[in-house]
């Protein structure tokens, strides 16, 4: 890794600090230009045309003026300290007391209405959900049970083909050959194999704490927060890379793919990434085999990590092209 | 109406990195452009930042290309430097999980500076902010700019290498 890479991986810095970072002024000018501007106009104030005759009595016009001024406002300063009633006072505090009353409201409601943009990606699923505690972070507020419900019986179908092609994969030979025949079989076989290791954040069981990790990891794990405050099952249904595969088959460009994948998964295992949004769909709960879409490089990939550190990488969109 | 709001803010940042105000100008039609194209569906909850992330991203792409080398330029390169200092010589790829890990340290290191120093290290390394333009914008000499700078490296450096990071 060299010093562009390090300076990429900063992109994915907190927003609130890159904001920050580009927009707070330390300085009381802008520029030393305005500076010195400023400095200029302290030193030479604007010169006022007058005429001759007044300005020869100005000194006297204004020394009067001011002396009038002092005189009126300690009469009335006297008449108020003798004769004024202090009950008369009250009223104005009232006023000023409610006049504050008024304003807060209208802040409270002005916060109110600032935070309404939050539930646009509720909005434009057609069904909000008020209650999603984050609505407005991309990608997780929609409503699971509709999206599942879309799903079309080919899809689901597809799915168990799917899983029974890569569960396949991982079984020894001598089971393989039951594999892929019939669903009933698939299903026996599956019973016969080992559950995968759950990752570390299927097995917490705290919103706050999988909330703390995703920070950790500059990013949400939408999904297990969706599951733990229960808007959708744990065992909701999966993306398969077959699914995938089949948008991309059917001519369907990365936005598209995007699109259609948030509208049947929208709860991701993962979003968030350092420099890029990464998009993690895993494909079980070891979160060792997942679809990875990029947004920023409009990219599809199929990763799997081995336990010997190792991963191998599908590039699903080029393959499929 | 974005280039209205942030027109201003994007064309300063992109000048940084590129060092030059046609670079900075395509960069930012680029950058306005990959926006009108992502939104949506992706919808930033802060738009600003989402702004000018895919605009730096836009600017080291091509800063990478070597465009930058026929105008401007200079900032860039210096910083980059100071930002190589951080970590060992090494041709190794780092994996997404160890960037992720990094960048979360990294991340934890800046929250725990005060707010002036962690400004002034996001200018000069996210935005490569020129040591002049760093010492008035944060009223501070040129010379307190470098050292308070290569005093916050070291303590990356030795925070990263205390998290094993390095």
């Amino acid at each position: 890794m060299n010093g562009l890479d390090l300076a990429a991986l900063l992109n994915g810095l907190p927003d609130e600090m890159i904001v920050s970072a580009n927009t707070n002024i330390y300085s009381s000018a802008e520029s030393p230009a305005e500076q010195s501007a400023a400095k200029n106009v302290a030193v030479q104030p604007e010169p006022i045309e007058v005429s001759a005759p007044f300005r020869r009595h100005t000194p006297s016009v204004f020394s009067g003026i001011v002396a009038a001024a002092c005189l009126l406002f300690a009469v009335g300063f006297a008449a108020v300290m003798l004769h004024g009633n202090q009950d008369d006072l009250i009223p104005q505090n009232s006023q000023v007391d409610s006049l504050l009353e008024e304003v807060t409201a209208v802040t409270t409601s002005a916060q109110s209405t600032t935070a309404a943009p939050e539930t646009v990606t509720a909005l434009r699923t057609e069904q909000p959900d008020t209650t999603a505690p984050e609505a407005g972070t991309t990608l997780t507020v929609t409503t699971p049970v509709t999206s599942e419900a879309s799903v079309p019986v080919e899809t689901e179908s597809a799915e168990s083909t799917a899983s029974a092609e890569m569960q396949t994969a991982a079984l020894p030979p001598e089971t393989e050959t039951s594999v892929s025949v019939t669903e009933s079989e698939t299903t026996t076989a599956a019973a016969t194999t080992e559950p995968p290791e759950p990752h570390r954040i299927m097995q917490m069981t705290s919103v706050e704490e999988v909330e703390r990790e995703g920070n950790r990891m500059v990013g949400e794990y939408a999904r297990r927060i969706a599951e733990l405050n229960g808007e959708i099952d744990a065992d909701a249904p999966r993306i398969t890379t077959e699914e995938v595969a089949q948008m991309i088959d059917e001519g369907m460009e990365f936005r598209a793919v995007l699109q259609r994948l948030h509208e049947l998964y929208p709860y991701p295992d993962y979003i968030g990434g350092s420099g890029v949004t990464n998009i993690e769909y895993w494909l079980d709960i070891s979160g060792t085999d997942f679809i990875l879409l990029t947004i920023e490089s409009e990219s599809v990939v199929h990763i799997v990590h081995h336990s010997d550190g190792s991963a191998d990488v599908y590039d699903i969109l080029t393959r499929r092209r | 109406m974005i280039a209205e709001q942030y027109g201003a803010l994007c064309r300063s940042a992109a000048r940084d990195i590129l060092g030059s105000e046609q670079d900075a100008e395509e960069c930012l039609n680029d950058a306005l452009l990959q926006i009108w194209n992502t939104i949506p569906p992706v919808q930033p909850e802060n738009f600003c930042a989402y702004l000018l992330k895919i605009l730096r991203n836009e600017a080291l792409d091509r800063y990478k290309s070597g465009r930058r080398s026929k105008r401007g330029g200079g900032q860039q390169t210096a910083a980059l430097d100071e930002l190589s200092e951080l970590l060992p010589a090494s041709d190794n790829v780092l994996s997404e999980l160890e960037q992720r890990e990094l960048l979360a340290a990294i991340t934890r290191f800046l929250q725990s500076l005060p707010q002036k120093h962690r400004d002034l290290f996001i200018r000069r390394y996210w935005r490569f902010s020129s040591f002049t333009d760093l010492a008035r914008d944060f009223d501070m000499r040129e010379n307190n700019v470098q050292v308070t700078l290569s005093r916050l490296r070291k303590k990356l450096k030795h925070y990263l290498r205390g998290e094993g990071l390095l």
